[in-house]
């Protein structure tokens, strides 16, 4: 669909032009980059209950791109994401409550929704579950489940997982978990 | 408070267009507190999957 096409239906009220301008937008490629215009216009799509633009809309705030950082209205976007079922959503949501920032420090909530995440298949969520049984946040420490994790994100390719395993050591646990 | 790492999502990701990204968090690995290699202290999930 040609761009004035799509800026017309996004302009009366189209969620999905107007999550594709807002994307579109963000990217730069067909149209100049211009992250205030992107988050305007995924903001729209986010508050007609567009998925991933709810997400975006989350990561915009909490990054500050287009927009004053406001974590806490970032951490409310992710959280409506997420109850919603997005992988990447819940990640983040576990990103946030594992660092506290825009909601109190809470291991428990964080492994909880690293665990929804990873259970999905997210590499990054699976890196980031291992990471709480290493270290023992929000979980008992377990050297076994958190080599386990790591290694699903490994076998899909995951860099920071290859990169955990050599950190940890974890090169003789991950194979344990096989025996 | 973890070191948190983004990675750019692969032009061809099926959810989101490029330029958009997926995280990670860690607490730094201090070399005087790796995991305890004593296997007493891991859980037993993995017995459980026997």
């Amino acid at each position: 669909m040609k761009f004035s096409n799509i800026y017309k239906l996004a302009k009366k009220g189209d969620v999905d032009s107007q999550y594709s301008l807002g994307s579109m937008l963000h990217e730069g490629n067909e149209l100049e980059q211009d992250y205030e215009e992107s988050f305007k216009w995924l903001l729209k799509a986010a508050k007609q209950g567009h998925l991933i633009a709810q997400y975006n809309v989350g990561y915009m705030l909490h990054r500050a791109e287009g927009v004053i950082e406001d974590n806490e209205t970032a951490f409310s976007w992710f959280s409506k994401a997420a109850e919603r079922g997005l992988a990447f959503a819940q990640n983040y949501l576990g990103i946030m409550y594992r660092t506290g920032v825009g909601v109190n420090e809470d291991f428990e909530e964080a492994f909880i929704w690293f665990s929804i995440a990873a259970e999905s298949g997210l590499a990054e969520a699976q890196c980031n579950l291992g990471s709480m049984y290493l270290d023992g946040d929000g979980v008992p420490e377990s050297l076994s489940d958190g080599a386990h994790w790591v290694d699903l994100a490994y076998k899909q390719g995951n860099e920071e997982a290859a990169e955990m395993i050599n950190e940890y050591e974890l090169w003789d646990d991950v194979n344990d978990w096989y025996k | 408070m973890g070191k948190v790492t983004y990675r750019e999502l692969p032009d061809d990701h099926p959810l989101f267009k490029r330029g958009w990204v997926v995280a990670t968090v860690r607490r730094p690995i201090k070399n005087d507190k790796k995991p305890s290699k004593d296997k007493s202290v891991v859980n037993s999930s993995k017995e459980d999957n026997k």
